[in-house]
This record gives C-alpha cells, structure tokens and sequence, in this order.
C-alpha cells in the first residue's frame, strides 16, 4: 500500500493514545515507544503528530499534562487520561469497533 | 478554594511562568530516542541526525503545540474568572442575608432616588428631547415679528400690508393659524369653543387627517367658504359620534360676526392625537395674506439662513423700520418648552443631587461595613487572597445591591411617571399664556424599555462607582496590614483603626455640600413664593366667580354687543349674588394684555412719551365686584353710554404720574386706541398683573363706550362660587340663550396661578432637600456613633485620668463640625454658582440672598447637632473601669 502512514493513523492516533494512556501516565516518549511496540512497527508513528495530538488532547481536556521526573531522574512531561479522556476513550473505541467489523463484513469473501 | 480549584490554580500559575515548555518536551523526546538509537549502535551524531529525521516537522509541531497550549490557558483563565464571579456572588448573598437591614434600607434608598431621577428625566425627555409627534418635526419652525423673546418691541411696525406670498416661497411649507372663538348656535344649548382659520398645509404639515370625513379641499381655501371640520370632543359632547354629522349644516358664529354662519360639518379630526393647537374644536379654512404663524424648512437650510432669508424679504417691505427690529423663528419645540426650561432644569438637577446623596450614604454605608469585616478580609488576605479578589468581591456586594435597587427604581419610576408627568404639566409648566401639557400627552409619558434598561444600568454603574471607593480604602488598609503585621500584634485603639477617615469624611461633606445646595435652592424657592403672596393685589378675588361671555355683533349696527343690562340684571337677581359687572380684561386675564398709551392734557406726559397703561374696558359696578377702593370722583353710571361724554377711570398710580400733586378728576386723557378726548371721573387703587408681567397702570373705560366682543362676566357671591355656577349660567340663559358662559371658575383660581410654578418648584426642592437632609444627617450620626465605638478606650482613658464632660464631648463634637462645616462652606459656594439656574424663577429675592445662605447653613448647623446628641451621650456615659477591664 503506497499510502501515507500519517494519513492512515491521523484518525485513530487520538483513540491510540487514549488507549495507551488507560495503562499508566506516560511522557510522550514513551507513549511512542509503547504504540510501535505494541503495534510491532505496522503504525509507523511519527513524533511530530503524536505530540499535535497530545497538546491538542489536553487542551481538550481529555488528557492532563504534568511535569515530573522520571526514573532515571529526568524532568519529563507526564500525561494521564482525565475523566473526559476516560469517557471519551471508551465512546471512541465502541465507534472503532463498529467500524472495524463493518469493514470486515464488507471484504469478507462471500 | 477547594482541592481541584487549588490544583488548577497552581498549574496555571506553573505553566504559565515555563513558556519554552513545548521545547524542553520535545529535547527530553530527542535525547531518549537517540541514546536508544546509540544502542543499537549508531554514532552519537548519526543517532542525534536519526532521531531528528524520525521526528517529522519539528518546526510545525512546536509551533502547533504552543498554540494549542495558549489556547489552553485563556480557556482555563476564563473558568477560572467565572468560578471566581460565581463565588463572589454566592458570597454576597450570603452576606447580604445576614444583614438584611444593611441590604433592604440601601435598595430602598438608592431605588427611591433612582425612581425620582428617572422620573425627573423622564418629564425633561419629554420635554425638551423627545422631538414634537409631527413629520420632520426638527425642521418646524414658529415666525414671530418679536425680535426678543416676550418682549414687545418698542417700534412695532405693522405686519399686515408685508406679501406675505413671497414669504412663502421661502419655506418648504408655511402655516397660517388665526385662533378665533366660535358660538356653535344649533340644538337647544349654544356653546363657545375655541377655534381656528387655518390656511392649506395645515393637515400635511401637522401629519394629521380627519378621522371621519375629509380635509379642506383646495377650493375651499378661500374666504368664506361655508365649511367647518370640529374636533372628535365636540362631535362625542354634541353630535353623540353620529357619523351623520357629516354633511350636516350648523350654525357657528365667530368673535366678530354678528349672527353667525350655517356651515356644513364636512370631517372630524381624530381623538388623542396630541397637537399643540389641542384645545381647537372648530376649524375653518383660511385664505388669508397674513403672516404664516409656523413653516417648514427646506432640507438642509438652518434655523439662522432661514431668519436671514425671510428678514432680506421682509424688512425692504417695511419703510423706515426700526433697525433693530427683525423677524425672529424659532424650532416649534424651543417655541413650545421655552418657557418650561427653566423649570425643568431645577427639577432635574434637584433629582441628580438627591442621587448623589443616596449614592454617598450607600458608599458611607458599605465603607462601615468594611471597616467591620476587617476581621474578616484579614483571614481571606492570610489565606492567600490577592488584593484583586478582595476588591472584586467588596464590588460583587454592591453592584448587586444596586442592581436590585436599579430594578426596583425602574418599576417604581415606571409607575411614578405618570403621576410625576402629570404634575408637571399641570403645575411646575403653567406659563402666564396657559400651560404647556407635556408634548405627546401625558399618557405618552413612559419611560419606556430602553429607558428602563438605562435606569437599572445606571444603577449598577452607580454601585460600581460607589463600591469601588470602600474597596481601594480596603486594599488600602491591607497594604497596611501587610506592613505592619510584623510590628503590631494587635491594634485595638490604635490610629490605624479608624478605617480611611479621610474617605469617609469625604464621603459625608459631599453629602453635606449638596444637601446645602438643595436646601438653597428651596428656600429661594420658598422666599418666592412667600414674596408673591405678600404682593398686595390691590383687589379681592375670593368668593367671585369668572365666566368668559362671547358677546358677539348687534345684528342692526354689526358693532360688538352692549345691550347687556338685562342680563346683568338677571345675574344680579339671582339668590346668593351680591354684584356683577363685565370687564376685558380682568387683572390677571393671562393673554398678552391689552395696552393704550394714555396722553394727558395739561400733564406732565405728552405725545411720544406717553405712559403706557393696561386698558381696561369695564360695565359699572366692576370695582364693587373686585372690590378696588374708588379714592375719588365715581364709578361709571348707566348714563355714560355710546352718546354721553366720553368718560375714563384711572388708578392711582397712573393719577400720581400724569398729574403729580394734583387732583385727576376733572382732567382729560386721549388713549392712542380713541379719538376722543375723555373726562377723568374717578380714581381707583392700583392692581397688580401677575409677577412674571410688567407691571403697568391701568385705565378704564366704560364697554358702552368701547364696545367688545369677548368680555368676562364677573359675579361677586356668597359662599362658594362653583357652587353658584349653574345658577348664574341659568340666569343669563333666561334672557339671551345665545350667549353661552366659556371658562368657568372662582377668580381665586386664577390668581392662584400666579406663583403656581414656584409653588410647585418650590415643594418638589423641598421634597428633595429634606430627603437629602434626613440622609446626609444619618451619615453624620453613623460616622460620630462609629468615631465613639472606635475610640472608648481612648475617651475610656482620658476620663480616668480626668478629663471633664468639656474635653469629651468636644472631642466628639470637633470631628462633626469639621466634617458638616467643611460641608456647608463647600456646599454654600457651589450654591452660588448653582442657584443662577433659579434666577429666572425667583421673585423678591436674590440667587445669592445672604439671609437664605445663612439661615440655611443654621438649619443644617442644627440638624447636625441633633444628628451627633447621641453619639455624644454614648460617649459621656463611657465608664472606664468597665471600658479598661474588658479590653
């Protein structure tokens, strides 16, 4: 497929960080780390849209920035999903699933 | 502040202070990803370059990012400035129920005074803003041959043979209006009403059309033309609203035709309409050459080009005329209120004072209620409330308070208007040419949505204003706090404590000052009314009744009528009359009195200079009905008719200045109306005219000699003269049922209009200032019994060491008379540049009467003293053993 991952994943990256988020707090890093490992590097992320969305998240307030220090003593910004985010999360991923199994039914063979 | 507020708050305080936020995220990320890449066995700079490259569009993403966190910021500042207001109001509610005294005598105070000044503004709107209920009424204009205002000119040339048609063309349109009175003579009940011959542009001009029926056609502007359109009152009173009046022929006879005209009722003009010719019931159409009374501009053209115009026309018309003399015009709504102005501009300044007052005993008011909740505002500063909150909050108390007092002053203005309106028209208004009802009609008086709106608006800007002054004088003393905490522990009785002294010192001379304005000016006010009583009239109008008699035209001599006799006869006949008599005019008649330059033969007054004096043309008996004192010779007799020698009174006035030192009967006088010389017979006391007109002597000639049109029955009675009214109106129907009495009314109602303005203006001041009296003396006492509170260890102290009643109370009394006098002075010299307004209005006393200044300075003087007796007992009866061991 000759298609622009970030056109792929614009849409559902909110819905993949929301879902990674569920888990624990996370900084951004790891919130990339996690997806392309979970994902076994089908989503190719890119940095730059997986932070727009973050900011973005948050001002939306479905995620809550917070600056902390990590285990190796760095000052990192850590998110964590609010009660909107945990909402929104689980609106989102029904929708998903809905879409999901309407695609498959589609190019299912008969 | 509850957890999450907190939490929030902190953040926003973070966030804000780390701009660069945004950069150090993104340097944490590229830092990770290449040491990561480093693992895997990358050079450090490939790892960097790597990690770089994976990243996408740095530039766009921080720029995406920040604008997003912005965004974010102002979202959160909002909330949180909305949280904060909602607090601030919870708070004062709170507050405000706890002390429901505090907050219900502040809403009524300020709303009452709200409610009087939207009132007051509302009748000045009226007035003198609001334009006149006519199409392009800004561009209507009134003509006069007056060069100045109400004043006759010396040098009158005659308007009547000026072409006036050339005139015309000047305007975009021009009305001619001459009043008239007309007899309508048909049915059982002939009726005087007044009336008007009105020239074409009279309906288009007023923007007014017939209601039933029709306008004049153009054919029937000519003269004589035997069409009348009557009023919508006279068709209800004597047509029952039949629309068959409509092409019906009735009688109507005007002031100089004989015996009248049969006319067809061809329209009826609409009910409640408001027109300044209102009282008209009958008109006629016009085609007369004479001047037009009102014109419209043409577009564009200003009231001064107009003039100019229209004086380039007219003045060359006139041959050796006076240079001074000029056409004058004036707007038709300056015409109609000029006279109202200087009325209303008292009333309306009266009302913004007793404003201000209120406004400062709410503002002295919430400053004590500050100054108590020190505690209070203490803890909310240690708890690490900004000085910006504190205020917010102090200024949440009293906008609300003066927005409820804003709507509570419009409900209460909207209801008051009318009444106020009302008022005003039939009073405060009353020229000396009849009065001047509100334009659009009292009814039309509502303040109106819009205006309501400006009222609660004005309200909360008021209790904005004046709850800011309390809560700098707040952060002030927080300031002050913070800078002292460290060395006071405590501050009982410590100077400190008074709070902002200044301020509320302030507060109170300025109530003072304009109390002491408003007090002025009613006792000008008052000392007018009290020297137009004490003028002498020089005659008594009490238990006589006036009725305007329409005496019409003999029909054989088609001169005015003088065959009277009988029906005095019949008046005087009737039980209960003691005298009749008719007369034109009447002392305090009200039109623009008629006047004669009086020649004298052997006198000291001859030809130009002749003394000019109110010509009186009187049946005999008029002095015994007024009774005005005859000093010498006799009253005119039935026998000085039409063909006796012609015969004159004169006052004693005119006497002394005619023939100084000597004897008048006998002498001679040419009036410039006659051509005959006339024999004086008897001299009379003077009379007075109204206050407001110039005062002149006065002549008087027999009606039989100088036959009138329109005269007024004058009947002495006993008792009540309403009462008899019917009476006498039956008595003169016995003999002649075409002469119909107009204008009915004991004659003491006439002359009380003299000084009915003043009276009014007067009482409304009066109202005005002993409100604002009452309110600037409760400041008084609320600041000295607050200054006592403050200070009983202080007088606690001073008594234990021996200080007498003296020292006390003078401790007490020093703070109110620095306070009141302050007030006072500064109120007397606004006063005397204030009270100029009154001057038109004053009569017998001066703007800036030193008696009125001083007299009231003692009354305020007096009333603080009252106001500060019980704080000063409170401050006597401080025990200090008791004061010493509780504190």
């Amino acid at each position: 497929m000759a298609r622009d991952p970030h056109d792929l994943l614009y849409g559902s990256l909110d819905l993949l960080i929301l879902r990674t988020l569920a888990w624990e707090p996370m900084h951004g890093y790891g919130i990339s780390s996690f997806i392309r490992q979970r994902t076994a590097g089908v989503f190719e992320i890119v940095d730059a849209a997986l932070y727009k969305s973050l900011h973005r998240l948050e001002r939306q307030g479905f995620i809550d920035g917070e600056w902390g220090v990590t285990d190796e003593n760095r000052r990192a910004k850590f998110y964590k999903l609010t009660h909107a985010g945990r909402a929104a999360l689980r609106a989102e991923t029904s929708a998903w699933r809905q879409y999901v199994e309407a695609v498959d039914k589609v190019l299912e063979p008969a | 502040m509850t957890h999450r507020r907190y939490r929030r708050w902190l953040r926003l305080r973070f966030t804000r202070a780390r701009a660069a936020d945004v950069d150090d995220e993104f340097q944490f990320h590229l830092a990770m990803r290449a040491r990561e890449l480093e693992r895997q066995g990358r050079t450090p700079d490939a790892a960097r370059q790597e990690a770089l490259a994976q990243f996408g569009d740095l530039d766009d993403a921080r720029a995406y990012c920040r604008a997003e966190d912005q965004r974010r910021m102002r979202e959160h500042r909002r909330t949180l400035w909305l949280d904060n207001l909602g607090q601030d109001l919870r708070l004062a509610l709170r507050t405000l129920r706890r002390h429901p005294a505090f907050a219900v005598s502040t809403v009524l105070t300020l709303g009452v005074a709200l409610a009087l000044a939207a009132s007051a503004y509302g009748v000045v709107h009226a007035y003198l803003v609001r334009p006149l209920p006519y199409p392009q009424a800004d561009r209507l204009v009134r003509l006069t041959g007056v060069p100045v205002r109400g004043q006759p000119f010396p040098n009158q040339p005659n308007l009547n043979n000026v072409d006036w048609a050339l005139a015309d063309t000047l305007f975009d349109a021009t009305v001619r209006m001459i009043p008239d009175g007309f007899t309508v003579l048909d049915g059982d009940r002939p009726e005087v009403v007044y009336g008007a011959w009105v020239s074409q542009g009279y309906f288009s001009v007023f923007g007014m059309k017939p209601a039933v029926g029709r306008e004049f056609s153009v054919e029937e502007y000519r003269p004589g033309a035997p069409v009348a359109i009557i009023s919508d009152a006279l068709w209800s009173r004597r047509y029952a609203r039949d629309p068959g009046v409509i092409g019906r022929t009735i009688r109507v006879r005007s002031l100089d035709s004989a015996e009248g005209e049969l006319v067809t009722v061809i329209g009826v003009t609409p009910a409640g309409v408001w027109h300044i010719n209102r009282f008209t019931e009958v008109l006629r159409p016009a085609f007369s050459p004479r001047m037009p009374a009102i014109a419209r501009l043409e577009p564009g053209v200003t009231l001064e080009q107009a003039a100019e115009r229209l004086n380039a026309v007219v003045r060359p018309q006139l041959p050796g005329v006076d240079p001074a003399w000029r056409m004058s015009l004036y707007t038709l709504q300056d015409q109609y209120t000029y006279r109202v102005r200087p009325t209303l501009v008292p009333l309306l300044a009266g009302a913004a004072f007793l404003l201000l007052i209120a406004a400062g005993s709410v503002a002295g008011a919430q400053a004590a209620r500050t100054a108590a909740r020190r505690a209070e505002m203490r803890v909310r500063v240690a708890l690490g409330a900004s000085r910006g909150r504190i205020v917010a909050q102090l200024l949440t108390e009293t906008v609300l308070i003066a927005a409820v007092a804003g709507v509570l002053g419009a409900l209460l203005a909207d209801v008051t208007l009318g009444a106020v309106g009302a008022l005003a028209g039939q009073h405060l208004v009353t020229g000396d040419h009849g009065g001047a009802g509100v334009p659009g009609g009292a009814e039309s008086l509502a303040l109106g949505a819009g205006r309501l709106v400006s009222v609660v608006g004005l309200g909360v800007l008021l209790g904005a204003v004046v709850g800011l002054l309390p809560a700098v004088a707040a952060v002030r003393r927080i300031d002050l706090w913070q800078r002292t905490a460290a060395a006071l522990g405590s501050q009982k009785g410590t100077a400190h404590s008074v709070a902002s002294p200044a301020m509320r010192r302030g507060m109170i001379v300025a109530q003072v000052a304009f109390t002491m304005i408003l007090l002025v000016g009613a006792g000008l006010m008052m000392r007018t009314v009290l020297a137009i009583s004490a003028e002498p009239l020089g005659f008594t109008a009490d238990n006589v009744l006036k009725a305007d008699v329409m005496l019409g035209r003999d029909t054989r001599t088609s001169r005015p009528r003088t065959d009277v006799t009988p029906v005095l006869s019949s008046v005087a006949s009737a039980p209960g009359v003691r005298a009749v008599a008719l007369a034109f005019p009447h002392p305090f008649w009200g039109f623009g009195n008629e006047t004669a330059r009086v020649n004298a033969d052997g006198g000291a007054v001859e030809g130009d200079g002749a003394l000019e004096a109110t010509h009186h043309i009187v049946s005999p008996g008029y002095f015994e009905v007024l009774r005005i004192p005859l000093t010498s010779g006799r009253d005119f007799g039935p026998l000085d008719d039409a063909q006796a020698t012609p015969v004159a009174i004169v006052s004693a006035d005119l006497a002394r200045q005619l023939w100084p030192g000597q004897s008048a009967v006998g002498r001679r006088v040419r009036l410039d109306a006659d051509s005959v010389w006339r024999a004086v017979v008897g001299v009379v006391g003077d009379t007075r005219e109204p206050v407001e007109v110039t005062q002149r002597p006065d002549v008087y000639v027999p009606h039989t000699q100088t036959p009138v049109e329109l005269m007024a029955l004058l009947t002495r009675v006993d008792g009540d003269p309403a009462a008899l009214a019917p009476a006498i109106q039956q008595a003169v129907a016995r003999v002649d049922q075409s002469l119909p009495l107009a204008n009915i009314e004991p004659m003491s109602d006439v002359v009380n209009r003299d000084g009915q303005r003043q009276r009014a203006l007067a009482s409304v001041l009066s109202v005005f200032a002993l409100l604002g009296l009452g309110l600037a003396m409760l400041a008084v006492y609320a600041s000295l019994a607050y200054l006592v509170a403050q200070r009983r260890r202080e007088i606690a102290i001073r008594v234990a060491v021996g200080a007498g009643t003296s020292a006390i109370s003078s401790l007490v009394l020093r703070e109110g008379v620095i306070v009141v006098g302050v007030g006072v002075v500064f109120g007397g010299v606004l006063s005397l540049g204030l009270t100029r307004v009154l001057t038109t209005q004053l009569y017998g006393v001066t703007a800036t009467d030193p008696r009125t200044f001083g007299g009231i300075a003692l009354l305020v003087g007096a009333s603080a003293l009252l106001a500060s007796l019980s704080p000063l007992q409170h401050a006597m009866r401080v025990h200090p053993a008791e004061v010493l061991r509780t504190e």
